[in-house]
């Protein structure tokens, strides 16, 4: 191709075009909001979400999100940021921008236990937690109707009969798994722990007769429970659910093993506090305050309203975290 | 199940002027993004998702519906006349629906692909609503013996797509396994291949992949020709009569769509294999019963029908074991199902029981998108078609500014937009060493679910488990085993009718 | 089959530096079974992609025997300047991509469409029209995708230098 002159004064043309546009939009852009807590948010806030739609984790962020527009008066877009538990969006975004406007939503067994489990070399301490804003109504350990178990108790021991034989199916690296090990290391449970997946896939392998034992949070196991197909030995909950009061907590029997998982907003490191705080307030009113948000989780998600401030949150999330470092030789 | 129910269900869907036009404009905008090469039907899904919030779950589930039908059939329309995927779904028709627009029988190819679609999405429908319970029973069967045995047979059966060099073949399908390896690995999750960026620890995305291969390879391929003295555009009658292609077409294609539908339709219950490679095993299934295998790839309506049919059969499919088990079969069945999951709507067993009418109203949902699609693109072929007549130079650029857009829409990082690039260049480089790009594709898809699986498989033998205690599986592998062997033999068959035919034309010049 | 030769050194090359990566992959103490951990299968596709890649140089080794005909340097750099429009071609597409963030994507988008039109259209269809037209098509679909994505689908294109 030849560059004729009228070529090259097209594009030069533009080009100066283009520079002139620059420098008037340079002029009078916008302005970062970089302290300004009275004006946050002044645009929409980005909400990460570190597991794919449709799962408990992305069900509380999106109710969250649909609450908070109101409360804060700008959109909350969530965007689902999904692989490996959560761990590629918790390390994508754990650097991102400080003005607030990026914020991660996930649960705790991605938070804590991708540390352990060796998954990331990194934990709560790398963000700033903005608010624990929810407890999982817990992992229940279900079985099919037609076996022989009624407790998680008699399910340990018969894998102490036959070790290696009754296949617990996991996640490898989530919670499941983590809980799967505890059961090993400190009840002496044998199981042969296979690994099948997120919660759906457990499901049907589990009714499949692909694997004897597994758990699932209550919402996705509740259809088959009703209908007579599964049954629930107990939650991994460190006290009985208020919307399960039927269902024993592992805690009543085995101390160790409870794993509760929350839901947790986080904020990249370095975020102003006063935004942070801001935030946790919004949230906060939302949980205790917002009937439609109380009827929407005990609905779908058999969950109690339940927030934490930010320093509470910070403890309770490094109590999960002794907790599970205390097995981490075994999770790697 | 209780026929008033289901009449209040469809009732509410018919009857409602709301209802109806969201059905037509969620089609209308799937067929755009299906259409366009980059952006996707999961994009549009996600896109809306938050939109139909605020409706009700009759409205807001027959809006992503539509959009979901639309955007699959969508696909046929980049790939006929631009000979780019507009969807993963749609590779298998650019085999041979590309040919046929060089031919100068665009409109044949996108008569044909828009009402066999439209009969795929048909006979979707009728498995989902008559015998979705006993399907989604044989679904749960499946576990990771079958799996990795469907998956084995899958890539058996790319050996017979491989095209006359068989060694090349099967480098382009080793290479696409080993591009899928990139990012963490399936069942323990360590990274691989990562060299230190955050941004390879997902792997590369499909999307990313397919734009790569195919569409930055096109304006490479026209850059090649602006020295030839060769016309930018191809000569089409833009007339069109009706539909495009005969009555006697149409019934000579039954066989094909009636195979092609059940394809489509079991690769779709299967959840995590996809439209793809439903549209190509459905391509590959035509081409070897076929009296004349030679001709696919040159320009016939079998290998549109065959592809088109199978993956829109799939939508009807996966929506089976998203409905009876809750289980997403891909990416557009996840949004599908946090959409239900807003309304309150909890997929499982009890489903019919619990929300019968509005599932029933889904049903509707789906058949009457169906019908528009199959209007609204009737129509537009014949608006489609002038595309083809804006020359290449100005054309192509803009569709890959589009192209970029819809990688970097995909996860909202620009290290995607660079990922087509490179993958544009090895698309490129691959098409001067005559390296075939469909085996890389389908060993792009399909090694994740093989190695995923098989790590299961050696997980459970340890309980001294093994394949005979899993019989479908052991019936799949011995079918794996014998599609290679058939592959193979078929290949080979290829090459010869190929190379004699080389040969006479050789004698005669 | 000089071609055929070089594809399949660039193949050993590349499956044999996959292979030496693959294992350097960590293990993940859970998940092993029997050997089989994160390495194996990437290992089973290394090995096949060497050894098919060793089968194409025996092959083309053996068919470049047969013939005399050989591609020497002159006529391969003639056969890239005969296409330059496709270097041309990269070029605009990885400065598009590299640029699309520092610069921003209207802009970058504009220059794009514009040269690339440039490039594509026939010697001798080169007219001030066809400029015209490639400018008023780059301005229009760079600014007008730009705001249906990022206003309407939430899709977060980089404005650069253009904030």
């Amino acid at each position: 191709m030849k560059w004729t002159a009228k070529a090259k004064r097209m594009f030069g043309t533009i080009v100066i075009g283009a520079c002139l546009l620059a420098a008037a939009g340079c002029g009078g852009g916008s302005e970062r909001a970089g302290g300004d807590v009275g004006n946050y948010p002044n645009k929409p806030i980005n909400l990460i979400v570190t597991h794919g739609a449709g799962g408990d984790t992305d069900y509380n962020a999106r109710l969250l999100a649909r609450l908070l527009e109101k409360e804060l008066g700008q959109s909350v877009v969530p965007n689902n940021v999904t692989g490996a538990n959560g761990s590629i969006a918790l390390e994508q975004y754990k650097d991102g921008d400080k003005d607030g406007y990026t914020i991660i939503a996930t649960n705790s067994a991605a938070l804590i236990g991708n540390k352990a489990t060796g998954l990331s070399d990194f934990s709560y301490e790398s963000f700033e937690p903005i608010a624990v804003y929810g407890k999982s109504a817990g992992e229940n350990v279900v079985v099919r109707a037609d076996s022989p178990y009624n407790s998680i108790a008699d399910l340990v021991e018969a894998s102490k009969q036959n070790p290696n034989i009754i296949k617990y199916g996991v996640s490898m690296g989530g919670g499941v798994y983590i809980a799967s090990v505890i059961m090993d290391k400190s009840i002496g449970a044998k199981f042969n722990v296979v690994d099948t997946g997120d919660a759906s896939n457990r499901l049907t392998a589990l009714l499949g007769g692909h694997v004897d034992a597994t758990s699932i949070p209550y919402s996705g196991a509740k259809e088959y429970i009703e209908s007579g197909q599964l049954k629930s030995l107990g939650t991994l909950l460190s006290a009985r659910s208020e919307m399960l009061p039927n269902t024993p907590a592992v805690d009543e029997t085995y101390p160790e093993l409870s794993v509760d998982t929350y839901y947790v907003v986080l904020a990249p490191k370095g975020t102003d506090p006063a935004i942070v705080e801001k935030l946790n307030k919004a949230i906060t009113k939302i949980v205790k305050e917002n009937a439609e948000y109380k009827a929407e989780v005990e609905k779908m998600n058999f969950q109690a309203p339940w927030v934490l401030s930010v320093e509470e949150s910070k403890a309770e999330l490094q109590k999960q975290l002794d907790h599970f470092m205390k097995f981490e030789q075994y999770l790697k | 199940m209780d026929p008033s129910i289901m009449l209040q269900g469809a009732l509410s869907v018919v009857t409602d002027p709301l209802t109806l036009g969201f059905i037509v404009l969620g089609v209308f905008i799937g067929i755009i993004f299906g259409a366009v090469p980059g952006l996707t039907a999961t994009l549009a899904l996600i896109m809306f998702l938050p939109v139909t919030y605020t409706m009700t779950p009759v409205q807001g589930l027959s809006t992503l519906i539509a959009l979901y039908v639309g955007g699959i059939s969508g696909g046929l329309v980049a790939a006929i006349l631009l000979n780019i995927p507009g969807t993963p779904s749609s590779i298998a028709t650019t085999f041979d629906g590309a040919p046929l627009a060089a031919k100068g029988e665009a409109g044949k190819a996108l008569g044909v692909g828009v009402v066999f679609s439209f009969v795929g999405t048909i006979f979707g429908l009728l498995m989902l609503v008559t015998i979705s319970p006993a399907l989604a029973s044989v679904a749960i069967q499946f576990g990771a013996f079958e799996y990795c045995a469907v998956a084995a047979c899958a890539l058996a059966l790319v050996i017979s797509l491989a095209g006359r060099d068989l060694v090349k073949g099967l480098m382009g399908a080793f290479l696409g396994l080993m591009i899928a390896t990139v990012g963490l690995s399936p069942v323990d999750s360590m990274k691989r291949f990562t060299f230190g960026m955050s941004e390879l620890t997902s792997g590369f995305a499909l999307l990313t992949i397919l734009i790569g291969l195919f569409a930055i390879t096109e304006i490479a391929k026209a850059a090649e020709e602006v020295r030839e003295k060769r016309d930018m555009r191809i000569e089409t009658n833009v007339h069109i009569k009706g539909f495009g292609f005969t009555l006697h077409e149409f019934f000579g294609q039954k066989f094909n769509a009636l195979r092609s539908s059940v394809i489509g339709c079991i690769i779709g219950i299967l959840p995590g294999i996809g439209g793809a490679i439903s549209g190509m095993l459905s391509y590959t299934a035509a081409k070897n019963q076929s009296k004349t295998p030679e001709k696919y790839g040159t320009g016939i309506i079998d290998g549109v029908v065959a592809s088109e049919t199978a993956n829109n059969a799939g939508i009807g499919g996966a929506m089976i074991p998203l409905l009876t088990l809750g289980i997403p079969g891909d990416a557009v069945t996840a949004i599908l199902l946090g959409g239900l999951m807003v309304h309150n709507i909890a997929p499982g067993p009890l489903i019919f029981e619990k929300s019968g009418a509005v599932i029933y109203g889904l049903f509707t949902a789906l058949f009457l998108s169906a019908i528009a699609m199959l209007f609204i693109e009737l129509f537009g072929i014949r608006v489609f078609i002038r595309v083809l007549t804006v020359p290449k130079y100005f054309l192509l650029p803009i569709i890959m500014v589009l192209c970029a857009i819809g990688a970097f829409g995909n996860s909202n990082r620009i290290f995607d937009v660079y990922s087509i690039m490179a993958f544009g260049v090895l698309g490129y480089a691959m098409v001067k060493t005559h390296i075939p790009s469909v085996p890389v594709i389908m060993g792009v898809i399909l090694g994740p679910i093989f190695e995923m699986n098989f790590r299961r498989v050696m997980q459970l033998t340890g309980t001294g488990e093994g394949l005979l205690d899993h019989p479908i599986a052991a019936v799949l592998t011995a079918i794996a085993v014998a599609a290679l062997i058939f592959s193979f033999v078929m290949n080979r068959r290829e090459a010869k009718k190929l190379a004699a035919a080389e040969q006479e034309s050789k004698g005669n010049a | 089959m000089k071609s055929d030769l070089m594809t399949g050194i660039a193949g050993a090359v590349f499956s044999g530096f996959y292979l030496v990566q693959a294992t350097t992959v960590k293990v993940f103490g859970g998940a092993a079974t029997a050997g089989v951990n994160a390495q194996t299968v990437p290992k089973i596709w290394g090995g096949c992609l060497l050894a098919l890649s060793l089968v194409l140089i025996v092959r083309a080794l053996l068919a470049m025997r047969k013939e005399k005909e050989t591609k020497g340097l002159r006529e391969i750099l003639e056969a890239i300047r005969h296409r330059r429009e496709v270097v041309c071609t990269f070029v605009l597409l990885i400065l598009y991509a590299a640029l699309m963030r520092p610069v921003g994507f209207i802009l970058t988008s504009i220059a794009y469409i514009l040269l690339q039109i440039w490039v594509l259209t026939p010697l001798e269809k080169h007219s001030r029209r066809v400029l015209g037209i490639a400018a008023g098509l780059a301005v229009f679909f760079s600014i007008s995708l730009y705001f249906v994505f990022t206003k309407y689908l939430m899709v977060m294109l980089p404005p650069g230098i253009l904030k």
